[in-house]
């Protein structure tokens, strides 16, 4: 293959270079833009939750405050003794000898 | 250059052989390299396969699944490709075969580690054969511009459409291999580990900072797209250029193989988007028809095929240039397409994204005329570039073609002097071609056409190489009754 030195072939690289030049720029501006976040597709946002336990937005420093003791001394002499002679014998129905039909549904039953 | 020329010249070319399979060797060894940092990645999902190209998403089948994933049988095929290519390596060591066979050992030894990867262009041309027929008469259309639009001596329409294959078979499946590993990797490694047993609130802050680190893999993922699919758009045509090293080779062969290649990988590319953007319209807005619009019609020119060119183009330089500078040049060229290419994808989504912000979408407006101009608005100094680029390699070749062509000429013999003057200027040419037509016909013009493409590829060999071209010449000039038509 043949090579050429001339000043076409000057002109030729120089313009390479050139164009190598933009793309590293173009490069650097849209990695730029990328990693930044600028160009996320849209989406919802999500609200940020605070972690739980922990202080409200604006809370002074400290320590955490405890929550109230409830009280435990409950009654525990409660009856146990339900009444178990409840009635077993449920009425029958009454008979019904002729109910009325249901009225045709217009095109037919699916 | 009919077929059988092109099978003499794929077996008598050495330094393109040679350089065809050290490329192939570097490929798969790439690709080992990905395969080892995917198998070694931080697993971030209990149920996470080895491999992280066989983990199927719910629901990603169908287009989005065959964009992000590699069908099992595919991979394997590539596994097997790689043995049987090592196998055939160790024979032709053995054996040491001379001449023909080496030639065939060697180019079957680079189909069967390269041939596996185009399964995945293909899955994608024969699942959606109905895009892609849609594809075709853009892509017709620039291969004719191509190979008709070159001034004097053209590059064979063989290797032509050897360019074109290559970037839609084997760029494309390299690129989508790879960077279905390098997802995988890039996400074992950026991605935090989902916590169980955290609140529901905890899971859901965890979620919000996952989809910020999966955008940033995506991010980086892409300039891998993009650095893998120019290192295989530049060893196509360093491979193509070789092959032509008989002739003569300027920027401008460089910039139009490059732009075959890139033609080749944007045809697979499209269908596949047109058929992906289809399915997901309903998410994003973006439609079939619109990603046809944009990638077969309006920018069918920009994007992979302009990087190509400026890639091809730069490494014809490095190779005809001064010795000095060839590896400064050929990093040039891959500075214009891998930042190129990442860095215009990048700037068209801002630029959309900030103008969509202020306007509203969708409409005939927006499609016809805003939307494209935003794609493209990124790529003008790239086009720019290229335009100067093929202004100046035009000047040149015209140069070397006049001085190739008196220095063939002979009274008498295949370039006779009245035939060297219509020659020598390419619109008297055309003027001389289609006054043939007027008093001739069509096939005498045609016989003209072909006996002057002939007389321009002998002005471009290489002296020592040119005696078939010779013949070939005295041979159309002797025969049939076209003989009449041309000037002498």
């Amino acid at each position: 293959m043949e090579r050429g030195t001339g000043p076409a072939i000057e002109r030729q690289v120089r313009l390479v270079a050139v164009g190598a030049a933009v793309g590293l720029a173009a490069l650097v501006a849209g990695l730029a833009i990328n990693l930044s976040g600028a160009n996320d597709p849209p989406a919802p946002k999500l609200p940020t939750f605070p972690q739980l336990p922990g202080k409200a937005p604006g809370q002074a420093p400290g320590p955490v405050p405890s929550v109230p003791q409830l009280p435990s001394n409950f009654p525990t002499d409660l009856p146990t003794d339900m009444p178990s002679n409840f009635p077993t014998g449920v009425p029958s129905m009454p008979n019904m000898p002729s109910m009325p039909s249901f009225p045709s549904v217009p095109g037919g039953a699916p | 250059m009919t077929g059988p020329e092109a099978g003499e010249l794929l077996r008598a070319d050495s330094p393109a052989r040679d350089r065809a399979l050290l490329f192939a060797r570097i490929a798969i060894a790439l690709y080992l390299l990905e395969l080892l940092l995917n198998l070694t990645r931080p697993h971030i999902a209990p149920d996470e396969p080895t491999l992280s190209i066989f983990h199927r998403l719910p629901g990603s089948s169908g287009s989005f699944g065959r964009l992000l994933s590699m069908p099992k049988a595919v991979f394997w095929t590539v596994v097997a490709g790689i043995v049987l290519g090592a196998a055939l390596q160790v024979y032709a060591r053995i054996t040491r075969p001379e001449g023909r066979r080496d030639a065939v050992l060697v180019w079957a030894t680079v189909a069967v580690l390269l041939g596996p990867f185009s399964l995945l262009a293909l899955t994608v041309v024969s699942s959606y054969l109905g895009d892609a027929l849609l594809c075709v008469p853009g892509t017709v259309f620039v291969l004719a511009v191509l190979h008709l639009g070159q001034r004097f001596g053209r590059v064979p329409l063989t290797l032509l459409l050897a360019a074109f294959g290559w970037g839609a078979l084997i760029v494309f499946g390299l690129g989508r291999a790879f960077s279905g590993l390098a997802l995988g990797t890039l996400g074992g490694y950026l991605l935090d580990r989902p916590k169980t047993g955290g609140s529901p609130t905890d899971a859901l802050n965890a979620l919000s900072g996952q989809v910020h680190d999966q955008y940033r893999a995506i991010d980086l993922l892409l300039v891998h797209l993009f650095a893998v699919n120019a290192l295989a758009v530049a060893a196509g045509v360093l491979v193509l250029l070789l092959l032509l090293r008989h002739r003569v080779v300027d920027a401008m062969t460089g910039m139009v193989l490059g732009a075959a290649v890139g033609l080749g990988y944007t045809f697979v590319e499209s269908v596949l988007f047109i058929r992906l953007f289809g399915s997901l319209g309903f998410i994003n807005g973006v439609t079939g028809g619109f990603e046809y619009w944009i990638r077969q019609s309006i920018g069918l020119l920009g994007g992979p095929v302009l990087f190509g060119a400026l890639l091809g183009g730069s490494l014809a330089l490095a190779l005809t240039g001064p010795r000095e500078r060839r590896v400064p040049t050929v990093l040039f060229g891959l500075a214009i397409s891998i930042g190129g290419s990442a860095g215009t994808e990048a700037l068209a989504g801002w630029l959309s994204k900030v103008t969509h912000d202020h306007m509203s979408g969708g409409g005939a407006f927006d499609t016809l005329i805003v939307s494209p101009l935003l794609w493209l608005l990124p790529q003008l100094p790239f086009a720019a570039v290229a335009v100067l680029l093929l202004v100046a390699a035009a000047r040149a070749r015209g140069a070397t073609a006049r001085t190739a062509i008196a220095a063939r000429v002979v009274p008498g013999g295949p370039i006779t002097p009245v035939e060297a003057h219509f020659l020598s200027d390419p619109s008297l040419r055309l003027w001389t071609l289609a006054a043939t037509w007027k008093r001739h016909g069509p096939a005498a013009a045609l016989a003209l056409y072909r006996l002057q493409s002939a007389q321009y590829d002998l002005a471009s060999s290489d002296p020592q190489e040119g005696e078939p071209l010779r013949a070939k010449v005295m041979r159309l000039k002797a025969s049939g009754p076209n003989r009449t038509a041309v000037p002498s």
